[in-house]
């Protein structure tokens, strides 16, 4: 019996491939053309056309080879023959989804392998890996889980319809649709269940929901009934669907309970402490001691300051009154080992000028000396700033007049005590300007030094307090610059990269800027010479925007950078002249780094965990 | 009577139309069986579910006294079927069609194959695309024949065939195929062609058989100068 199936597989493998040999042949084409220009040395051509490939040809391949998954049985009305053969119906399926699956992946071994082979080109390939979500993604990993996936939903559809053009464009909306209301409801959980980011397996489960609604139609459904048949499909399909739906959900759940509910968030690096909160209170990890402890059961965070003996703790607590949530915030000034010195705000009792507000943004001079902190009315939107000194005493209320779309966010202090601002002005007809101020408290003096800021969360004050970098864009040659500005002198320095920056990061002790770029290029920035003093193109690198890549280790003499290979993270060090001085292998993938000296530390956020490496010790140790 | 095929109150509906209503029958075993109906009258849809392409709505089917479900595969090796247009992967050449189908049948002999191929004059390199559906008609033949079949289930095979080949088909090849004793079920509703060859006579008509018995009573008690043609009109019309 075994060896009968064994010959009928083979016969049919020799039977699908020779049917869909065009395409297969059309592949091997594009990827001889691609080795071609490869050999040729011509970088940007190859990144082009190997972006192309992973994204488009391979899946639309894939789409192609699955929609005219039973064209010849259709197109020579050979069902008929082929269903009354000695053979069970889910097995002329799945003989039939095999090799041409198989075709799918030949294709894609092929590609894999010129990557591994030609030289450069894993390092060019290596552009296309993308951060989604929370999750960062190989461009190689993914374009194969997206193929295959086409070619699934697609030879499921192909039972369906003769023209396997209609399959084609109806798996492209069905494929978009589906992905589109996964990510809806990935986007509603998310919002709603912190932690609970991802819908486990559903990547893989809804697929399946239509390769099971197909061999089932296939199997019991009347082939000569197009309606019976689609009825039949949808039915099924739609059960399977809703089934990997609850399942997913549920798997999620499970994993979001015995996980999720202890997810960090709010992680704080400062100099010698780590500070994050889960649900189970703020918590701080101390470097010399080597221990983390609770400092409160409130959901709190800790602001970013340069003070070195004093922190800000803001809390809060919520109650629900009806179906919104009233927030109680509390602003402390605590010692670095998080033990309490004094309450500064209290958004509650009724009668204090903070009642009913919300904390939105603050933080420390560097001489822990005065508070600076950012009110929102949620009534209506408007904000304030207020001062107040470390003693509690001489608070100072500002702007009382800002407009309700108007936003402000506190950036940093500067040596002589004045506050670098965003204010982000919002017109319904001019839409959204942002702009970086200075602001005396003293003097109440406000002074504009720069406007059409991009990327807001890039503006960073130096540590000197002198300087400070942000990125704006020229609408002259309508492009990205990064900007320096002397914050006492008022002189400006124009960096024109010809790219997107995606980080900026001040040295912590001395007054040096790294940054990178998306096109995995990293620079650095010297205010000695008012030059770029290195920039280099660093494959290895895996850039992200939205969480820091590099950061300054060693007092300000190197740099740790994240890398990837494949699933596995690596950190690398680097010189002031970007020269790699070593790659330390990461226990696992990560997606944030953060220099405390000569401690490096990763922020694995898809397993949730927070790993230290001594650099002096050579040793990774788990703190989270 | 040996009833190698026995088929208990089968119930077929398309929509709302009732294709086949409780039919019953059995085919004896190493007898030609004609099956006569009009268009539309379900004898391919009889056949198909016979062959398990498609699925029945009630009733039994037994070969060989053993119960056939809808997705059983083993009595289907036994089982030659030639289809009303008989229809192949078009891109195959003879030879490959042959090798292909050859993998379902444990019991397939090449060398009757090859005999046949030669017998009917089929060259084994020719593509199907190219061929006549005559020279279709005779490869669905030896792709049938070669598997050893117990039974060879015919639907309306001879229609669209030329006239040389229609008679060169009823009356040797056909002739041939029982002489090994193999159970012939000819279903066409070109009656009058089944006139010399068949054992048994079954009208089908409103999904039900309205007549079922050996070709020799039949004749005996409608009178020897009927034809098939008239005896069926007659039937159809009451």
């Amino acid at each position: 019996m075994f060896q009968n199936k064994k010959l009928i597989f083979k016969h049919f493998f020799i039977k699908e491939w020779k049917e869909k040999s065009l395409i297969f042949f059309l592949a091997v084409l594009f990827l001889a053309a691609l080795t071609g220009i490869r050999f040729s040395g011509q970088d940007e051509l190859t990144m082009y056309l190997s972006g192309m490939f992973v994204w488009f040809f391979l899946p639309f391949s894939a789409a192609m080879i699955g929609s005219s998954g039973f064209y010849h049985e259709y197109k020579n009305n050979a069902w008929i023959y082929l269903l009354s053969r000695p053979v069970r119906k889910p097995v002329v399926w799945i003989f039939k989804y095999i090799p041409q699956l198989t075709m799918v992946l030949v294709i894609y071994g092929i590609f894999l392998f010129l990557v591994l082979v030609l030289p450069g080109f894993k390092e060019i390939l290596e552009v296309f890996n993308f951060s989604g979500g929370l999750f960062h993604y190989s461009a190689l990993s993914s374009s194969l889980l997206i193929s295959i996936t086409a070619f699934s939903l697609a030879f499921s559809l192909s039972i369906l319809h003769d023209k396997p053009f209609i399959i084609f464009l109806t798996t492209i909306f069905t494929g978009a649709g589906i992905s589109f209301s996964v990510n809806l409801y990935s986007d509603f959980l998310y919002r709603n269940y912190y932690g609970m980011n991802n819908l486990i397996g559903i990547s893989y489960l809804w697929p399946a929901a239509f390769i099971l609604g197909s061999l089932y139609t296939f199997s019991r459904v009347d082939f000569s009934q197009s309606k019976a048949k689609l009825i039949r499909f949808i039915l099924v399909t739609a059960s399977s669907l809703i089934a990997a739906g609850v399942i997913s959900t549920g798997l999620t759940l499970v994993d979001w309970h015995f996980r999720g509910r202890d997810y960090m968030y709010n992680l704080t690096v400062r100099s010698n402490d780590v500070f994050f909160r889960t649900k189970k209170g703020t918590l701080r990890y101390d470097r010399l001691k080597d221990k983390t402890t609770r400092i409160t059961r409130r959901r709190g965070r800790v602001d970013a300051s340069r003070s070195r003996d004093k922190a800000l703790l803001l809390t809060y607590d919520y109650h629900q009154e009806g179906e919104s949530r009233k927030y109680t915030y509390t602003l402390k000034l605590i010692n670095s080992d998080g033990s309490e010195i004094r309450k500064l705000v209290r958004t509650q009792p009724p009668g204090t000028p903070f009642t009913g507000l919300r904390i939105r943004n603050f933080d420390i001079s560097p001489c822990g000396q005065e508070i600076v902190f950012i009110t929102e009315d949620p009534r209506n939107s408007t904000m304030k700033l207020w001062t107040v000194r470390s003693d509690g005493s001489g608070q100072r209320e500002f702007f009382p007049d800002i407009h309700e779309l108007d936003r402000i966010s506190i950036i940093g202090w500067t040596s002589d005590n004045r506050i670098i601002l965003m204010v982000v002005k919002r017109s319904p007809s001019q839409g959204t300007e942002m702009s970086l101020l200075s602001f005396d408290p003293d003097h109440r003096a406000l002074k504009r030094l720069a406007s059409f800021i991009r990327k807001p969360h890039l503006c960073s004050v130096s540590s000197s307090g002198k300087f400070a970098a942000y990125v704006y864009f020229d609408p002259t040659s309508e492009e990205e610059v990064l900007e320096i500005a002397d914050l006492f002198s008022g002189s400006r320095k124009e960096i024109h990269l010809g790219g997107s920056v995606q980080d900026i990061q001040w040295g912590k002790e001395t007054d040096i800027l790294v940054f990178t770029l998306e096109t995995n290029r990293v620079g650095i920035f010297s205010l000695k010479t008012g030059k770029i003093s290195a920039f280099e193109f660093i494959p290895a690198a895996v850039l992200d925007s939205l969480f820091p890549s590099l950061d300054w280790i060693s007092s300000d003499q190197k740099l740790a950078l994240r890398g990837q290979n494949h699933e596995l993270g690596h950190i690398i060090i680097m010189d002031r002249d970007l020269e790699v001085q070593e790659i330390i292998d990461a226990p696992s993938s990560f997606r944030a780094v953060y220099g405390m000296d000569r401690i490096i530390l990763i922020y694995n956020q898809t397993d949730n965990q927070l790993w230290c490496y001594d650099m002096d010790k050579n040793k990774w140790k788990k703190i989270y | 009577m040996t009833a190698i095929l026995k088929i208990n109150h089968l119930s077929k509906k398309y929509g709302r139309t009732q294709v086949l209503d409780r039919f019953t029958m059995e085919l004896e075993k190493g007898k030609i069986h004609g099956l006569i109906g009009k268009n539309g009258e379900g004898k391919t849809t009889l056949i198909r579910i016979i062959m398990g392409i498609i699925p029945k709505e009630s009733g039994e089917i037994y070969y060989k006294g053993r119960l056939i479900r809808f997705g059983d595969t083993s009595y289907k090796k036994e089982i030659g079927y030639i289809a009303e247009d008989s229809v192949f992967f078009d891109w195959m050449t003879v030879t490959q069609f042959l090798a292909f189908n050859a993998a379902f049948y444990p019991r397939w002999n090449q060398s009757q194959a090859d005999a046949y191929l030669k017998r009917l004059s089929l060259s084994p390199k020719i593509r199907i695309k190219s061929m006549s559906r005559g020279m279709k008609l005779k490869l669905g033949l030896i792709a049938a024949l070669a598997s050893n079949p117990e039974i060879l289930l015919l639907d309306d095979p001879t229609s669209g065939l030329d006239v040389p080949t229609r008679q060169d088909f009823l009356n040797h090849m056909i002739g041939e195929i029982k002489a090994k004793g193999t159970t012939i079920l000819f279903a066409t509703h070109m009656v009058h062609e089944l006139e010399s060859i068949i054992q048994r006579l079954s009208i089908l008509h409103n999904g039900r058989l309205i007549l079922d018995n050996d070709f020799l009573k039949i004749k005996k008690t409608q009178g020897k100068n009927h034809s098939i043609e008239e005896i069926f009109l007659k039937h159809v019309s009451e």
